[in-house]
């Protein structure tokens, strides 16, 4: 729990962006060199499905480690923010504290990246290794076809982004007078910086998403063109939420903490929450964004599956649904794997951070007479309230868009005109155990943390 | 639990005691006595200062004290219970119910507002247990504080946060309240202002002050001075003038 968990989970995340992207560029190339040869793949379409689904995932996975590389250099500057503070006081620049700390970012972007690229092409030089010559689909594809020049632009952006979270997160320190920087340090420790209302911009994406939303649905009693209205809808949805998180997100995370009792570990957490509402959301987003996206395609595939199903008076019985929907949570499963894990490593830091910030807090509590164990479900609780917050969220939005989708392109063809809503439990059993594991990830280190020392050792430490 | 009175009925009671404490700190080539055999007791409804130079270990005692460490040897009774037999949950409690804390940086939530500070320890338990109003109301009113019970800590001087620490520290009529250095951070004026206060309050009730100090104009509020010097408790005073206490420290550190 320190500048070294920050720049370590920095790197990580880093690494692991790269990897996904250069895998998935790769392997995406390699199919549409596999498919262009087969007869199967002459057309254009299948090569445009593979390129959309390529690029909307790597943007996901480029905007999820840009939230998390941020937090985690969030991370790195808190618990340097004294130093930093006090070299200025000493006479450094700020200019020259600003272009170190950009530097160690656009450093540790290189690393990461350079490490991401070579492991990723690693995995897809096997999978090509494994596949080639068995007749299959790849077999026309050669070993020259893994390497996609449009891969340089996403890791470019990663790096990029990479020297921009650095600076960003050590914005404030350094925009101030040296004897602010000092104070300063103590208000960004306490949260007094972060807003929590919904900007208009944020507000009209919102709203005009949503009625895109309906609009699509109803339009998909008459045509499945309706599709296209509801993609544009459900994009300027996804925009308004990521804008918008830093009001969204806590207002969740307030009503689930509304059902926690008042007092005890609970109400200490409750009031963690409270404190850094922009942190806690940006720690939620990618986990939200991660459950969104499987959710969206398990519920559309489980819908149109029903509705079909129903239609043609259940001739397809259960288990051809529940086999088509397990095939699907495999496959997008697979894509938004890595994407959850970044997310993880994201809720992690950030518990971490918030707890590291709050030591002297926490220690002053104690000290007062909540009890170890006490102290203990505190953080548990903030962890267990922020993935809940987080996967309600996601398994909400998911829910929507996916039977949106289903509804806009399956409606009119249906006698009932409406596609029958289904969330499976099985994919709620599933985001549940996701959640559970991520409460015990996120929350793990940070308890240790605090239960290592006595009240005393702490305080002085904090 | 009694209302304070002018009459000071619990004088000379006594709210906590040490016998033969020892506490070792570092490894066995090089052990340090921190706390070398003490044996003291403080009184209820009186402020009992400690003072020393640096190192002589007036926290470390007083943390022996309020269970926050546990001694080598030697024994610890507070409020009528043996430290020695209590694990670490009913030490927490202990403190939650009977101790009070004022510290050096005052150390209150800043997302909290004063009031909400003020009742933190309600909150602790796993209950919520509601202070005497009444009591609270008065406490707010002696320390001044009513006017500023919605601002945040990063709202008030450094003399109003400690106002407020003071408040949280009395609240739930504490048996005894522990200061390390309360006056640490706050000018001289102000710092007198805040001493005068808390003895204000606990003189005559039946909660006993600790209030561990390097400053004898703020040891001059005490009606007690204790002077410790290498874990020891070399001197043993009843209420003097500043002038005093600071002659008396000078002497004893030239005495070593
Ligand atoms: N956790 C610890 N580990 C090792 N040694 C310690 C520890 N705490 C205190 N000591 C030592 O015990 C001695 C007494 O320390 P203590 O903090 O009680 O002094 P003090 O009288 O409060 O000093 P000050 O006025 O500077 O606060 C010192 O020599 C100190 O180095
Ligand atoms: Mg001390």
């Amino acid at each position: 729990m320190s500048a070294r968990t920050g720049t370590l989970a920095a790197l990580a995340v880093i690494a692991l962006s790269a990897a996904y992207i250069v895998l998935l560029t790769s392997l995406t190339s390699l199919l549409r060199a596999g498919l262009a040869r087969t007869p199967f793949g002459q057309g254009e379409t299948p090569e445009l499905v593979l390129g959309i689904l390529a690029v909307s995932f790597t943007i996901v996975a480029l905007v999820v480690s840009t939230v998390v590389v941020t937090n985690a250099f969030a991370l790195v500057t808190a618990t340097r923010i004294r130093e930093i503070a006090l070299r200025r006081l000493l006479g450094a620049s700020a200019r020259r504290e600003r272009r170190r700390i950009a530097a160690q970012g656009a450093r540790l972007g290189l690393l990461g990246t350079a490490v991401g690229i070579a492991v990723g092409a690693g995995i897809a030089l096997a999978v090509f290794a494994a596949n080639a010559g068995d007749g299959g689909m790849l077999d026309g594809a050669s070993a020259a076809d893994l390497v996609d020049p449009g891969a340089i632009v996403p890791l470019v952006a990663l790096i990029a982004s990479t020297a921009l979270a650095a600076w960003r997160g050590s914005a404030a320190v350094l925009d101030a007078s040296p004897v602010q920087a000092l104070g300063l340090a103590t208000a960004q420790e306490t949260g007094g910086l972060e807003s929590t209302r919904l900007r208009p911009a944020a507000a009209a994406l919102l709203l005009t998403g949503l009625v895109l939303l309906v609009v699509a649905a109803i339009g998909g009693m008459l045509t499945p063109l309706a599709v296209l209205v509801g993609l544009a809808g459900g994009t300027v949805l996804a925009v308004g939420i990521l804008t918008g998180s830093n009001a969204l997100l806590p207002r969740v995370t307030a009503l689930i903490a509304r059902a926690l009792p008042r007092t005890g570990p609970a109400a200490a957490a409750a009031h963690a929450l409270r404190e850094h509402p922009a942190r806690t959301s940006r720690a939620a987003l990618g986990v939200v964004i991660s459950v969104a996206i499987v959710t969206m395609f398990v519920v559309a595939t489980a819908s149109v599956a029903t509705s079909q199903a129903i239609e043609y008076e259940g001739s397809t019985d259960a288990v051809v649904v529940t086999e088509i929907m397990l095939v699907v949570l495999a496959v997008v499963g697979a894509l938004t794997g890595v994407i959850a894990v970044i997310s993880a490593i994201g809720l992690s830091t950030t518990v971490a951070l918030s707890t590291r910030l709050r030591a002297r807090e926490i220690a002053t509590t104690r000290i007062l007479g909540q009890n170890r164990g006490d102290a203990a479900r505190a953080i548990l609780i903030e962890g267990a309230v922020t993935s809940a917050a987080a996967t309600l969220s996601g398994l909400a939005v998911g829910s929507v868009l996916g039977w949106v989708g289903a509804q806009s392109v399956l409606g009119s063809t249906l006698q009932s005109q409406l596609v029958t809503p289904v969330v499976p439990v099985l994919l709620v059993g599933v985001i549940a155990a996701v959640a559970l594991v991520l409460t015990a990830l996120s929350t793990i280190a940070p308890m240790r943390f605090v239960l290592a020392d006595s009240p005393m050792r702490a305080f002085a430490r904090a | 639990m009694t209302t304070s009175s002018p009459a000071s009925p619990f004088a000379g009671a006594v709210v906590a005691r040490t016998r033969a404490l020892r506490r070792e700190f570092g490894t066995d080539g090089a052990r340090v006595a921190a706390v070398d055999g003490v044996t003291v007791a403080f009184e209820r409804g009186r402020l009992t200062a400690i003072v020393g130079p640096s190192g002589s270990g007036k926290s470390t005692l007083m943390h022996l004290l309020a269970g926050l460490d546990h001694p080598t040897s030697g024994d610890v009774e507070l409020d009528g219970h043996a430290l020695g037999e209590l694990d670490e949950r009913a030490l927490a409690a202990l403190r939650h119910e009977r101790m009070g804390f004022v510290f050096q940086s005052f150390n209150l939530m800043p997302a909290l507002t004063a009031l909400q500070n003020i009742r933190l320890p309600e909150q602790l338990g796993a209950r919520p247990r509601p202070h005497d109003r009444e009591w609270e109301a008065s406490l707010i009113d002696r320390l001044g504080l009513a006017g500023m019970l919605g601002r945040r800590p990063a709202e008030l001087s450094g003399g109003q946060q400690q106002r407020v620490a003071i408040a949280r520290a009395l609240a739930h009529r504490p048996a005894v309240v522990f200061a390390d250095e309360p006056t640490g951070n706050l000018d001289i004026t102000t710092g007198r202002d805040v001493l005068q206060l808390l003895a204000e309050l606990v003189r005559g009730s039946d909660c006993g002050v600790v209030m561990v100090t390097h400053d004898p104009t703020a040891a001059s509020y005490a009606d007690r001075v204790l002077s410790m010097r290498d874990g020891r408790v070399v001197r043993e005073s009843e209420r003097s003038s500043a002038a005093d206490i600071a002659a008396a420290m000078l002497e004893d550190a030239v005495a070593r």
